[in-house]
């Protein structure tokens, strides 16, 4: 009995602890892993990111530009960003939402004339500097882009790029003596998204697909940013022979309308706007072209991440 | 003891504020990020490079006056054109009229023929005879107005004021200061290739107004403005000896410059015209002196067995580039304006001639000379970025407009015809030729009209 008794209560105490233990893991233990969400979240821009290399033109022209420019001797080139074909990345394995990809703009859809549009009054008759302000065209019924596009994003889009990348910048600045071609070295990047992009798979490779699927579905895609990007380039139109353009960086704040009409551009330093002539001239090419470029196209359920958007102009790459 | 209980309950009110405090901090710091990135960004890179589409109609105005509204259109039209960065629409396309300088631009007609820029004038007799004309510039996708401007003048003015007014245009667009109301002077050549005349002439940039500073009794060259002031610099002959010379264009009173007991040549205004830098040479060596005006003392810079000519200042006036062949071939040098630190800055094959510091600052112009042809080329002051911008049989004398935009030159071809004067954008696109009476050579651009 008392045998019995001592044998029971050992297994009731080995019992208690056990659930104790469990009790104690799962308390522990849940908590970790939420704690190391936000953590696991950083990983996930850099994912986006990832998607850039895919979808956007290649970076390499800074060092594009110093060798044609300014003919150098030809020490090995520094590798350069080479469009390869990308090769498949290890992508999340989540299939992502279909991303409304526009088809690459071909042309400006440009405001329809619109059939007499009454001018608001003038103002003041004649002074110098009558500033009347142009009411917001009223918008169209514009059909959005349909969302639901069959996604077959990559294999289309990067090649186009390629000669745009190249071609128009042989043309920007003219130099007629023959230079020896610089030997392309055709290395991939060295430290951008592809060596990183094995590991983080491999550091949340378990739960990488639920932690994908919500963020990525109300962000801004970078395939839907370059829809956007091709539509304004399209109308960028500056002068390749202003002075310091090679270092200027216009920041534009836009403001859109659902149907993606313009209500406000800013010029984000107003300061350098209204002191520096040559700044405000580029700025106003800049602005010219988001004008030129309405309604700009986006996804249509993404109205709130896309109501106001900030553009940076920087011609450098094209020097 | 209600005094400590009272002060309990501050403290613990303190507390509470301040936990109110750092919830409402940690609040505001967790929205924030949230809408910094609800703002999607974007880089835009990429552009197209072309002129800019601008309709030019013709100025309106009364009767008589109207009479010039048509010509100063054309006068503005020529001159946006010429610069390669404008692309005038054709006159046949407007669809509104613009009657006087109230009318409101209906913006979504000049969308439809695609203008971006709008120029709006008109032309009004004054009662003392005078003209007056008055311009706004629309932006035709902001729909505002960039600029507007009134100039009263005598009617034989109106060519000079057309080109006042694109520049004005010119400058709100561009951010750069225009060049169309500017002249260039030159060495005008007829007469047989063996026998060539050589006369001093001026014309406005576009080729009006033409006329000779010299009757061609004398040989001159190498003419140079004064950027401050309407004198130029310029070699000439002295009893069998090349000089350097001194002329103002208003009064037509010519001065030799300095008594030198060699020759002297290569002459350049500093950029506060108030200096010549020139070459002087003697026993076959060359070298490098200035000239205050005012107090006429000259100095030396430079002191080198091998060929020093071809002096520019930059334009804060603190260097000077010039070409030497003191490292056998002839390549670029700067130097401070005092005549120390000297560096070369070329290093191409080749050789390099009459460096040309641009009033802008960012470029050297210089004329090259490599494979038996003739280079125009521009290279950063400190010898990066080298660019031809063309080429051809002999081509030399590069100046620049006054905003360090454009290049003029001189090209010859192997035929043995008369040179002819080219401009040409700094990007190397835009090369035109000057058209005028004569052959001509050596052009001097000079500065914005005061």
């Amino acid at each position: 009995m008392s045998d019995n008794d001592s044998g029971l209560r050992r297994s009731l105490i080995i019992s208690v602890s056990l659930h104790v233990l469990l009790g104690a893991l799962s308390y522990l233990g849940l908590p970790f892993l939420t704690r190391d969400m936000p953590v696991e979240d950083a990983p996930i821009v850099i994912d986006l990111v990832e998607i850039a290399e895919r979808t956007a033109a290649p970076p390499p022209s800074a060092k594009q530009k110093e060798q044609v420019a300014q003919k150098v001797e030809p020490k090995p080139e520094p590798p350069k960003v080479e469009p390869k074909p990308e090769p498949p990345k290890p992508e999340p394995p989540k299939p992502e939402p279909p991303k409304p990809e526009p088809p690459k703009p071909v042309e400006p859809p440009k405001p329809q004339p619109q059939p007499q549009k009454p001018e608001p009054p003038k103002p003041e008759p004649k002074s110098e500097q009558v500033d009347p302000t142009l009411p917001p065209e009223p918008k169209k019924p514009d059909p959005k882009p349909e969302p639901p596009k069959p996604p077959k994003p990559e294999p289309e889009k990067t090649p186009p790029k390629k000669p745009v990348e190249e071609d128009p910048f042989k043309d920007l600045m003219k130099n007629v003596e023959k230079y020896r071609q610089q030997p392309k070295s055709s290395t991939p990047p060295p430290s951008q998204a592809a060596p990183s992009a094995p590991t983080q798979g491999a550091t949340n490779s378990a739960n990488s697909p639920r932690i994908l699927n919500a963020p990525l579905a109300d962000r801004a895609t970078m395939s839907e940013k370059d829809a956007i990007r091709a539509q304004i380039e399209q109308n960028w139109v500056f002068d390749v022979g202003a002075k310091g353009i090679e270092s200027m960086v216009i920041v534009l704040r836009v403001a859109i309308n659902p149907d993606g009409t313009v209500t406000r551009v800013d010029v984000v330093d107003t300061v350098r706007y209204n002191t520096d002539s040559g700044y405000r001239a580029v700025a106003d090419t800049a602005k010219r072209a988001v004008l030129k470029s309405q309604p700009l196209k986006y996804p249509a359920q993404k109205y709130e991440e896309f109501k106001v958007l900030e553009l940076s102009f920087a011609p450098r790459d094209r020097l | 003891m209600m005094k400590s209980v009272r002060q309990m309950s501050l403290r613990r009110m303190g507390a509470a504020l301040f936990g109110l405090a750092v919830a409402g901090v940690a609040l505001a710091a967790a929205v924030a990020p949230q809408t910094a990135r609800a703002e999607v960004k974007i880089d835009i890179t990429r552009g197209k490079v072309e002129p800019m589409p601008v309709a030019i109609p013709d100025f309106a105005g009364p009767g008589e006056a109207g009479r010039f509204g048509g010509d100063v259109a054309s006068v503005i039209t020529a001159d946006l054109e010429r610069s390669g960065l404008f692309a005038p629409i054709n006159k046949a396309a407007f669809i509104q009229d613009l009657p006087s300088l109230d009318t409101q631009p209906r913006f979504a007609d000049w969308r439809t023929i695609n203008a971006q820029l709008l120029v709006q004038g008109v032309v009004e007799p004054q009662p003392d005879g005078r003209l007056r004309l008055a311009f706004r510039l629309w932006d035709i996708y902001g729909g505002e107005q960039m600029k507007g401007q009134a100039y009263v003048t005598q009617p034989e003015n109106w060519r000079r004021v057309s080109h006042i007014i694109a520049d004005e245009i010119y400058k709100r667009v561009t951010g750069e200061d225009g060049y169309f109301d500017t002249r260039v002077v030159y060495v005008a050549e007829s007469g047989p290739a063996t026998k060539r005349v050589k006369r001093l002439a001026i014309m406005d940039q576009d080729g009006a107004n033409h006329h000779y500073l010299s009757d061609g009794s004398n040989m001159v060259l190498t003419p140079r403005f004064s950027p401050t002031a309407q004198e130029i610099t310029y070699m000439s002959y002295y009893n069998g000896m090349p000089r350097v010379y001194l002329l103002n264009i208003d009064t037509g009173r010519q001065e030799l410059l300095g008594d030198f007991p060699g020759m002297t040549f290569a002459p350049r205004f500093s950029p506060d015209g108030n200096k010549v830098v020139m070459s002087m040479a003697k026993d076959g060596n060359s070298e490098l002196y200035d000239m205050d005006l005012r107090t006429r003392r000259t100095s030396r810079l430079t002191n080198h067995p091998a060929i020093d000519t071809s002096p520019s200042y930059s334009p804060d006036g603190q260097q000077i580039v010039f070409n030497s062949d003191r490292g056998g071939a002839q390549q670029l040098y700067v130097m401070d304006a005092q005549g120390n630190n000297v560096r070369r800055i070329s290093f191409g094959d080749g050789r390099y001639a009459t460096p040309v510091w641009s009033p802008r600052g960012d470029l050297i112009a210089f004329t090259k000379m490599k494979g038996g042809e003739f280079y125009i080329g521009v290279m950063r002051p400190d010898g990066t970025g080298e660019r031809m911008l063309s080429n051809g049989f002999l081509m030399e004398g590069p100046t620049w407009a006054p905003n360090g935009r454009v290049l003029m030159y001189y090209r010859q071809e192997a035929n043995g015809a008369a040179p002819q004067l080219f401009s040409i954008d700094l990007t190397g696109f835009n090369e035109r030729r000057l058209v005028t009476p004569q052959g001509s050579s050596d052009p001097a651009w000079s500065p914005l009209l005061p």
